[in-house]
């Protein structure tokens, strides 16, 4: 475990379950349990998480790399909450009106409202990470000699 | 702001940003899944009956909406409209502000009156005597996990139309009575135009009364309103043999010339519900 926590962290093993494989296991099982789903979309979907959940890991895990305060953690974080937010909107079927299909008969899901949740719970975390940034960046210069003592337990 | 209110802060937004992340992931399973579906009534799941004191035709049935989903189905709102091929509307119908709660299989009656008098005579005679194809055409909205998920469909159902003034008659000479007062109601509505070879074949048309055993009647008679002027009466009774009674038609239309020209004009048309 001790030499797991050296090379991936706590962040990066979440983000690795819940950004790609529950997703991922979710659309195959789809399409394993309801093959007369147009699969198109479905490979469609696979190909954005596949994409954007690598990406989200990359960036959790090298975002872990540096201490709170640093530049180049804040802008990762901000990297990895844009990547959410399309990993979120990719897997809803990547627009905000989707053209679905039961049977024969054709509807549309128009999901304006729930983007707009999205892009807000993601400005919440782009605000957390920007005040993470600008208090530790602050400690950080008041107190130099003050290292990071918790950053294997608290998910970052 | 310190570092255990910024730990606060990181505990609320994690829990933001996982909740999101659920909820994307089980509406994905919901929707994908058909675990909301609606089941629309068949050809033979549709009832009607004739209200003669009110002129109404109400139709009877019913669909099931199936929400297997984690949240309840808010403000569905149907509008049908049903219209001829040249999308001449016959009946509107709009039902709003249905519920279908979470994990339940929902079955919505519908009533729906068809006012008479809301369909011009015109629409309603061709209805009677031409092959056509009516649509209908269906917008269905509803709400999703509080709002946050829009569902419309625009559906155009096809339905065709076999007429039941020609299947009620075999006879030809009625047939050719059907189709010569369809044309005469569109020159006299300004529909189509006419021509001298259209007053000649209605000026030697002769006159017909025809009853048929299943309580079908045709009669047209032609008569003088002046010298170069006839006045073409039409009766047409037809059989509505779900229940007792039937719906007649009237139509009195001058045609003819005069110093103007060609004359086609309506004199009376009417529909009624007769017993």
């Amino acid at each position: 475990m001790s030499s797991r926590k050296r090379h991936l962290s706590l962040k990066t093993l979440l983000t690795l379950v819940f950004y790609l494989i529950i997703p991922l296991c979710s659309l195959l099982l789809i399409l394993q349990v309801y093959p007369e789903l147009p699969k198109d979309r479905f490979y469609m979907r696979i190909y954005w998480v596949l994409t954007t959940a690598t990406v989200i890991v990359i960036l959790a895990q090298l975002s872990t790399h540096y201490q709170r305060g640093d530049t180049r953690r804040f802008l990762l974080n901000i990297g990895f909450t844009i990547a959410t937010m399309i990993w979120m909107v990719g897997l809803l079927g990547g627009g905000v009106v989707i053209p679905m299909q039961w049977n024969e008969y054709d509807f549309s899901l128009h999901m304006q409202n729930y983007i707009v949740l999205i892009v807000c719970v993601a400005a919440l975390n782009m605000m957390y990470y920007t005040l993470e940034w600008k208090v530790y960046r602050k400690d950080n210069t008041l107190f130099p000699s003050q290292k990071e003592t918790k950053t294997s337990t608290i998910i970052k | 702001m310190n570092r255990q209110q910024l730990a606060y802060f990181r505990v609320v937004a994690l829990i933001m940003a996982g909740l999101v992340a659920t909820l994307t992931i089980g509406n994905l399973f919901t929707i994908a899944t058909k675990g909301i579906s609606v089941t629309i009534p068949t050809e033979e799941e549709i009832h009607w009956s004739i209200d003669p004191l009110q002129k109404e035709v109400l139709f009877r049935t019913s669909f099931s909406v199936k929400n297997q989903g984690i949240y309840d189905i808010s403000d569905i709102d149907i509008s049908a409209h049903l219209v001829k091929d040249d999308m001449t509307p016959l009946f509107s119908f709009n039902k709003q502000d249905m519920t279908v709660l979470r994990g339940s299989n929902t079955t919505f009656d519908l009533l729906i009156p068809l006012n008479l008098n809301t369909i011009s005579f015109f629409d309603w005679f061709s209805l009677m005597y031409k092959n056509t194809t009516l649509q209908l055409l269906l917008d269905i909205n509803a709400l999703y996990m509080f709002g946050l998920i829009k569902f419309t469909a625009n559906e155009t159902i096809d339905v065709p139309w076999s007429p039941p003034l020609l299947n009620l008659s075999d006879n030809s000479t009625v047939q050719a009575g059907v189709q010569s007062l369809s044309t005469l109601l569109d020159f006299a509505s300004g529909k189509s135009i006419s021509s001298l070879s259209d007053i000649i074949s209605l000026f030697s048309s002769r006159n017909i009364s025809y009853t048929a055993e299943n309580g079908f009647s045709f009669s047209f008679y032609i008569s003088n309103y002046s010298e170069s002027v006839k006045n073409i009466t039409f009766h047409i009774i037809v059989p509505i043999l779900v229940i007792d009674g039937a719906l007649a038609f009237t139509a009195s239309i001058l045609a003819g010339i005069d110093e103007g020209g060609f004359v086609f004009r309506i004199q009376e048309v009417g529909i009624e519900y007769v017993i």
